[in-house]
């Protein structure tokens, strides 16, 4: 089956996405189930500054399978954050948290802000927008991203 | 508290449908009773039309995303919805923030 997790850029760039081509988002819900997590949402809707505002955000999510986090999640989160350790020992929670789900789930995810940092973490799959954006028709895409799947070990 | 909420319903003889994903944001306000105010959506395809948005593609996004066509459409709609507001601004910004974070 063909699944992603799309990262907070995504979906802000989304919002934002001038007319002259689609988004990266509306090439990805033509070719994959789309995911995004509650740390994701979250972000979108520290954003909004009144009702108005926080009714276009909450559009951009409509339908978007936003998922939580779980307990059983601990060791993977554990595992990355200890990859993730600056040498000033700053964590970064979130990223391990948004990762763990990703392996968990078997998902890879699209960004460009965030491509760096998850690039680092031992068994993400990233992909970029201009990775998605290069295939010609959604089945391609899709095909693309349930071959990356395959790989993916939990 | 109030809220405003907008969905894409279906209108029937026996009444209106809202979508499944409608029910899920009231039960996450905990809100039981609603009053309707109606819109009519000719307007939106319009603007879908206009980015490129086909029938085609609201097709093929719902049957992707398992959901109904109006969902599709209602999200599809979201696409450069906040281009040149303030939202906007503020949303290039937490893109533009975001990777500088530890």
């Amino acid at each position: 089956m063909s699944e992603i997790l799309v990262e907070t850029d995504v979906l802000a760039c989304f919002l934002i996405a001038p007319a002259a081509q689609p988004s990266v988002l509306r090439l990805l819900l033509e070719s994959a189930t789309c995911f995004t997590t509650f740390i994701n949402a979250a972000e979108l809707y520290s954003i909004p500054k009144d009702d108005a505002e926080r009714r276009t955000v909450e559009r951009a999510l409509f339908g978007i399978k936003i998922l939580g986090a779980s307990g059983r999640y601990a060791k993977t989160i554990g595992r990355i954050l200890s990859s993730l350790l600056s040498p000033d020992g700053i964590t970064d929670y979130r990223t391990a948290i948004i990762a763990a789900m990703c392996q968990e789930g078997r998902l890879p995810v699209v960004t460009d802000s965030h491509y760096d940092v998850y690039s680092r973490i031992p068994g993400m799959i990233v992909l970029q927008g201009d990775d998605v954006r290069r295939f010609s028709t959604p089945t391609a895409l899709a095909g693309h991203i349930k071959m990356l799947r395959t790989g993916m070990h939990r | 508290m109030s809220y405003r909420f907008e969905f894409p319903a279906t209108i029937r003889e026996d009444g209106i449908d809202l979508p499944r994903e409608a029910a899920s944001v009231f039960r996450a306000h905990g809100i039981e009773r609603v009053r309707v105010v109606i819109t009519s959506i000719g307007e939106e395809e319009t603007q879908l039309a206009g980015r490129g948005i086909t029938p085609e593609v609201v097709e093929r996004v719902a049957a992707t995303q398992r959901f109904d066509p109006d969902v599709a459409s209602t999200l599809l709609g979201a696409e450069g919805l906040a281009a040149g507001t303030d939202l906007g601004a503020r949303l290039r910004l937490l893109q533009a923030g975001q990777g500088r974070r530890p």
